[in-house]
C-alpha cells in the first residue's frame, strides 16, 4: 500500500528533501503492516515474552528456547494468506519456503513444519479449488525439502470461501552454542545468496498489508524448492563449518527491509551496490532490485573475512548463485548505489521508524444473541452431524499427502497423538512435541477468550502426550485495521495472547499478525488467533497416542460444565455459534498438564486425548474408531445434566483417558491427588465394534462401526 | 569394519536417517558420500536414499541418473556390489537400468504417506537374508510416483520382490520392491530405515529393522 | 459434429519462473548440451471432443479449462491446438 501523504512529509521533513523513488520504494516496504507492526506494536508488548529457557525472544527471524541443556529449539510461525487466495499453490508452497528460510537463519536445521488451515465450506467448486491446491502446495515445497509436515489444524467455514487463512510454522534444533548471534561489525561483506532477483514478487509485502483485489496477481510468485533445499544444505555446512555469523532471509520487503532491519539491529550502517545482485532479468531498474520478493534469497555475512574462500566453495559445490554486495559500514546510514550513483541515501534510524499510525478502535464487546435451546433433539442425528462436520472429521485425506516421517523422527504422526512427537535421534531417547491449535468459532463470539482458548488447548494437547510445555508462537489473522469495528478483533486477540501467556505462564517466543483479511464487500474473515505450543519429553517412548487397545475403562480427567457457546453441535445444528465460547482455565490447564505428565511416566493409560470440537462424544468415538474397538458412555457420568450438555458441552481443561484396567485405581488416587475431578465414563469395547450412549443405564443412541466410519471418512472427496 | 556409502544427489532428504539405521543396526562403516566423489570400489556396499533428487523434475530419479556416479553404479551391478535403493533411490535404479520396470505416477495421482504392510518373497541375498519367506513387514511409504509397472512380471517374481498387502499406489501385481542377481540389487519403495526402532512410531512394529541386520550380517560373514 | 483431437498446454506464465524447465536446462547444459538456451516445463492434455469445426473445438476446449480452472490464469498461459 503506498505511503500516506503524511507519511511521505514526515520523511522528506526530517531529511529536509525530497525522497528519491528508490527510498519511497524502501520506506514503502518497511513502513508497511506487513513489516512494520503499525497497528499492532505498542499491544504486542503485553506479550509474556521472557523466561530463564528463552535464548532468542521475538525480533529476529525467529525464537529460540533451551529444550536440554545441549539442545536448542528454534521456531517460527508465519501467515500467508493473501497471495494463496489467488494463487493457492504457489502461495502455499512459498509461505513453507518463507518459513523455513526464517528458521534457518538462526543456524538451526529445520526438522518440523505444521500448519493451520482455515478453508472454505468445500460446497463451491472455489472452496473445494483452493483447499485442493493449497494442500498441494504445501506437500509439493514442504515434501521435497524433507521437512516432516507431522502436525496442524485445518479449519472449514463459509466465512473462508474465497479468502482461506495460511499459517505455517517450522521448528528446527540446533546446539545452544550454534545459534547465530547475527551481530554484524562495519566493515563485514554482505553476500546475497540463492535465486536470482527478478520482477517476480514485485512489492509483495505492502499487497499483504491492503485488501486484494485482482490487479494484484502481478505479485504471484513460483516457489523452488529445489534451489530451497540446496540452501539448506550449503548452509548446515557452513554452520557446521562455523564460517558464518549472520544469515537473514529476503522475505517480506525484500532486499531493502532485510538490509534496514540487519543494520539497525546492529547500530551499524550498510553501503549496498544494487548492480551487483545477481538478476534474472538485466534490466531491472534499481528500485526493483530493492523491492523485489523473488523467492529462495538469504543474505549471508562470513564470521571473518578468511571464511568467504571456503564458503564460496560450499555454494559452488551446491550449484548457488551468489554476489557480494556491499557491507556493513560505521556511518547509520542505509547508502544504496546504482552504477556508482546514490540512490538511497537515508539515516537507519528513520527508515525504521514509521511515524505512529493511530487507530481506532470500538470499545464495546460485540453483542452475542443467545442460544436457542438444544434439548429434546434427535441425538442419534447431533452425533453423525457432528462427527461428519469437516472440522471434526479425520484428516487422513490431507496429511496423507505430507511426508510426515522424513528426517525418521517423527514418534507420533498426525492422526495419531494430541500433537506430533519428534524423537533427536541422538543416541537418546529424548524429543519434543508441538501442536497448533485454533477456533475461529470462539474468537468470532468473543476475541479474548477465544485466543486464550486457542493457547489453551495447543498447551494440552502438548501436555496429554506427557510433554512439558516450555513455549508457544502466535498467530493472528484479523481483518482491516483501518476500520475500529474489525480492529477491535485484533487488539482483542493480542490481549488473548498476552493473558494467556501470564496465565499459563508461558513465554510468546514469536508471532505473526497478518490484518486486512477482508473479503471483496468489505466484511471480515471470522477473526481467529492459531497458537503453537512446544514442550519437552524426556523419553519419547513414554509418548501416549489417541489410540485405545479396547476392553478398558475410559476416564474423563477435568470439570464439564453446560458450556455450549460457540460449541460444534451449535454449528451443525444451528448453522452458527451463539452465545460466549467456554471459559478459559488457565489455573486448571496447568494442575492438568502436570498430571497428564505423570500419568504417561508412570504408564497407567494406554492413550489420552484432549476434549475440545463436539464434545466429550466426538473424543470418545474418533478415539474408538481410531482403535477399531467399540465404546460405550453413560451421559451422567460426565455431568448431571442433560445430555445433549453433557456430551457435546466444550468445557476446557478435560483429557480423555483410555486407564489400563489393573491401574485404575492408581489413575483415579493420582487425580485425587492433583486435586483433578476425574471419573469413569464409559469402557472401550474389545469384541462389539459399537458406539452407544446411556443415560442413567438407558441406551439413549447406538451407532454400528459402518455409521461411524462413514461419517468420520466423509473429507475424501475434498482433498 | 565394512564400509557402507550411503549416496547423496542434490535433493536427497533420508540419508541421515539412513545413515544412522546403518551405523546403530547393521552397525557398520556408514558414511554420506556427495554424488560425484562415489568411487564403487572404495565401498562393500551402498545405499541410494530416499528423497527428491534434482526435485524430481522430468520424472523422479531421471536428473539423477545424468550423474557421473551412474557408470560406477553400473560397474558394481556388474561385479556384485550389494546395492540398495529406497524410495528416490529405486526409482534412480530403475531410471540406470539396473532394475527392471518403472514407477509411474500413483493412480490416486497424489503424493501418498502411511504406513502399509510389506510381504516378501524368495528373500535372499545380502539385503534380505535374515527375513523369512512371505513374512509381512510394516513400513510407512512416502512417495508420488511409485506405481510400479512392467510388461512381463514373470521374471521379477522368479526373484527376491515385495508386495504391498494392500495396494496403495495400483502397482502391478502389488509390487512394493523388486531385485535382481538374487537380491544383490534390490529396491523398495517403502521406507525401511523410517521402521527401525520401536520409537519411530508408537503404533507400528520395526519392520525395517530386518533389512539393515541382514546388510550387517551379510557383510560380516563377508558377503 | 465431428471429433477433433485437441491439446492443451499449460505452463507457466514467462513473467513466472518455472523451477522444472529451469533445473533441466541447467543439468543439460553441464552435461555439455551447450546449444540448450532454455526449457519451459508444461502439463499436455489432449482433448477428444465433438464439434462443428476445428475453430468450435478448440473454443470449447480454451473455455472448459478456464470455466474449470484446470488451469490458473492468474499464473499460468494456455496453448491450445488441434493435433488431429
Amino acid at each position: 500500500m503506498p505511503l500516506t501523504s503524511f507519511e511521505i512529509g514526515y520523511a522528506q521533513e526530517a531529511l529536509g528533501r525530497r525522497l528519491t523513488r528508490e527510498e519511497l520504494v524502501l520506506l514503502e516496504a518497511e513502513w508497511s503492516e506487513h513489516c512494520s507492526y503499525k497497528s499492532t506494536r505498542e499491544e504486542l508488548k503485553r506479550l509474556k515474552t521472557e523466561a530463564p529457557l528463552v535464548i532468542v525472544g521475538p525480533g529476529r527471524d525467529a525464537g529460540a528456547i533451551k529444550l536440554f541443556d545441549d539442545v536448542a529449539i528454534i521456531a517460527r510461525i508465519e501467515s500467508h494468506n493473501h497471495p494463496s487466495a489467488l494463487d493457492p499453490y504457489n502461495g502455499a508452497a512459498t509461505g513453507v519456503g518463507g518459513i523455513v528460510r526464517d528458521v534457518i537463519s538462526l543456524g538451526a536445521k529445520p526438522v518440523l513444519l505444521a500448519d493451520a488451515l482455515y478453508m472454505g465450506s468445500g460446497r463451491t467448486r472455489h472452496s473445494r479449488w483452493l483447499s485442493k491446491n493449497i494442500i498441494r502446495g504445501i506437500s509439493d515445497y514442504g515434501n521435497r525439502l524433507g521437512i516432516p509436515t507431522a502436525t496442524g489444524l485445518a479449519w472449514f467455514s463459509e466465512a473462508y470461501e474465497k479468502q482461506p487463512l495460511i499459517n505455517v510454522a517450522c521448528v528446527g534444533i540446533a546446539k545452544p552454542e550454534g545459534i547465530l548471534p547475527g551481530s554484524v561489525k562495519p566493515g563485514d561483506p554482505i553476500i546475497m545468496l540463492g535465486n536470482t532477483t527478478g520482477r517476480d514478487g514485485f512489492l509483495g509485502s505492502s499487497f499483504a498489508s491492503k485488501p486484494l483485489d485482482e490487479s494484484d496477481v502481478a505479485a504471484i510468485q513460483v516457489g523452488n524448492p529445489f534451489i530451497e533445499k540446496l540452501i539448506i544444505e550449503a548452509l548446515t555446512e557452513a554452520f557446521d563449518k562455523k564460517l558464518l555469523s549472520l544469515v537473514k532471509d529476503l522475505g517480506g520487503g525484500g532486499l531493502g527491509t532485510a538490509i534496514v532491519e540487519t543494520a539497525a539491529q546492529n547500530d551499524v550502517g550498510v553501503v549496498i551496490h544494487l548492480d551487483r545482485v545477481h538478476l534474472r532479468e538485466p534490466d531491472l531498474e534499481p528500485f526493483e532490485i530493492i523491492a523485489s520478493e523473488s523467492q529462495e534469497r538469504m543474505i549471508v555475512v562470513p564470521r571473518n573475512e578468511g571464511a568467504l574462500g571456503e564458503l564460496f566453495s560450499i555454494f559452488d559445490k551446491y550449484g548457488l548463485e551468489y554476489s557480494v554486495i556491499g557491507y556493513f559500514s560505521k556511518e547509520r546510514k542505509v547508502k544504496m548505489l546504482f552504477r556508482g550513483l546514490p540512490v538511497v541515501d537515508l539515516p537507519v534510524g528513520l527508515a525504521v521508524s514509521p511515524p505512529k499510525t493511530p487507530r481506532e478502535v470500538l470499545g464495546r464487546e460485540p453483542c452475542n444473541k443467545e442460544a436457542p435451546m438444544l434439548r429434546n433433539i434427535d441425538l442419534k442425528e447431533a452425533v453423525v452431524k457432528v462427527l461428519s462436520s469437516p472440522r471434526v472429521s479425520l484428516k487422513a485425506v490431507i496429511y496423507e499427502q505430507y511426508d510426515w516421517g522424513v528426517g525418521g523422527r517423527t514418534s507420533l504422526p498426525p492422526g495419531y497423538g494430541d500433537s506430533a512427537v519428534i524423537w533427536l535421534m541422538d543416541n537418546t531417547k529424548r524429543g519434543f512435541a508441538v501442536a497448533v491449535r485454533g477456533n475461529p468459532g470462539y474468537t468470532r463470539l468473543d476475541p479474548f477468550v477465544g485466543a486464550a482458548i486457542s493457547f489453551a488447548e495447543a498447551y494440552r494437547r502438548v501436555a496429554s502426550v506427557g510433554a512439558e510445555p516450555l513455549a508457544a508462537l502466535d498467530n493472528i489473522n484479523s481483518g482491516n485495521p483501518e476500520k475500529p469495528e474489525q480492529h477491535y478483533y485484533t487488539l482483542r486477540m493480542i490481549e488473548g495472547i498476552a493473558h494467556a501467556s501470564q496465565a499459563l505462564n508461558l513465554p510468546v517466543i514469536g508471532g505473526n499478525v497478518s490484518l486486512y483479511n477482508e473479503d471483496e464487500s468489505g466484511s471480515m474473515i471470522d477473526p481467529v488467533a492459531s497458537v503453537l505450543v512446544i514442550g519437552r519429553i524426556e523419553d519419547v517412548t513414554k509418548a501416549l497416542t489417541t489410540i485405545p487397545i479396547g476392553d478398558s475403562p475410559l476416564v474423563l480427567a477435568g470439570d464439564t460444565k453446560t458450556e455450549l457457546g460457540g460449541s460444534e453441535v451449535q454449528r451443525v445444528l444451528l448453522g452458527r455459534g451463539y452465545g460466549r465460547p467456554p471459559e478459559f482455565k488457565p489455573i486448571e490447564e496447568k494442575r492438568l498438564g502436570i498430571f497428564a505428565k505423570e500419568v504417561s511416566e508412570k504408564g497407567i493409560a494406554n492413550a489420552a486425548h484432549s476434549v475440545s470440537l463436539g464434545g466429550v462424544v466426538a473424543t470418545a468415538f474418533k478415539m474408538a474408531y481410531k482403535g477399531g474397538v467399540g465404546v460405550t458412555i453413560e451421559s451422567t457420568a460426565i455431568c448431571d445434566c442433560d445430555p445433549v450438555e453433557a456430551l457435546f458441552s466444550e468445557s476446557q481443561a478435560r483429557i480423555l483417558y483410555e486407564v489400563k484396567r489393573e491401574k485404575l485405581q492408581d489413575f483415579l488416587s493420582l487425580a485425587k491427588a492433583f486435586d483433578i475431578k476425574a471419573g469413569v465414563i464409559g469402557n472401550t469395547l474389545k469384541d462389539e465394534r459399537l458406539f452407544r450412549l446411556t443415560h442413567r443405564s438407558n441406551k439413549i443412541m447406538e451407532l454400528g462401526f459402518e455409521d461411524v466410519s462413514e461419517a468420520l471418512e466423509g473429507l475424501e472427496n475434498l482433498g | 569394519m565394512r564400509r557402507v556409502a550411503i549416496m547423496k544427489y542434490p535433493g536427497t532428504n533420508c540419508e541421515n536417517e539412513t545413515l544412522y539405521a546403518v551405523r546403530n543396526v547393521s552397525k557398520l562403516d556408514g558414511k554420506v558420500v556427495w554424488h560425484p566423489d562415489f568411487k564403487a570400489r572404495e565401498w562393500d556396499a551402498v545405499v541410494l536414499p530416499g528423497g527428491f533428487s534434482y526435485g524430481d523434475y522430468g520424472r523422479a530419479g531421471l536428473i539423477a541418473s545424468w550423474s557421473k556416479a551412474s557408470r560406477e553404479l553400473l560397474n558394481a551391478f556388474d561385479y556384485g556390489l550389494p546395492i540398495l535403493g529406497i524410495c528416490n533411490g529405486f526409482q534412480v535404479l530403475s531410471e540406470l537400468g539396473i532394475l527392471p520396470g518403472n514407477l509411474l505416477y500413483n493412480a490416486s495421482a497424489k503424493f501418498i504417506a502411511k504406513w502399509v504392510n510389506v510381504k516378501f518373497h524368495n528373500p535372499r541375498g545380502p539385503w534380505l537374508s535374515l527375513i523369512s519367506d512371505g513374512e509381512v513387514l510394516p513400513m510407512p511409504i512416502a512417495h508420488a510416483e511409485g506405481r510400479y509397472y512392467i510388461d512381463d512380471v514373470e521374471p521379477i517374481i522368479g526373484e527376491p520382490w515385495a508386495e504391498y498387502l494392500e495396494n496403495p499406489n495400483g502397482s502391478i501385481q502389488s509390487i512394493a520392491g523388486v531385485s535382481r542377481k538374487g537380491g544383490v540389487a534390490l529396491g523398495i519403495m517403502p521406507h525401511p530405515e523410517r521402521a527401525t526402532f520401536p520409537w519411530q512410531s508408537l503404533k507400528y512394529t520395526t519392520g525395517g529393522r530386518r533389512i539393515f541386520e541382514s546388510i550387517g550380517e551379510s557383510l560380516r560373514r563377508g558377503w | 459434429m465431428q471429433g477433433y483431437k485437441v491439446l492443451l498446454i499449460v505452463s507457466y506464465k514467462a513473467s513466472a519462473r518455472d523451477p522444472e524447465g529451469e533445473t533441466i536446462a541447467h543439468e543439460l547444459r553441464s552435461l555439455g548440451h551447450e546449444e540448450v538456451v532454455s526449457v519451459r516445463a508444461g502439463k499436455a492434455f489432449l482433448f477428444e471432443v465433438k464439434a462443428g469445426s476445428e475453430e468450435d473445438a478448440i473454443e470449447s476446449v480454451t473455455r472448459i479449462a478456464s470455466e474449470t480452472k484446470l488451469y490458473n490464469p492468474s499464473v499460468h498461459e494456455v496453448k491450445v491446438m488441434r493435433v488431429a
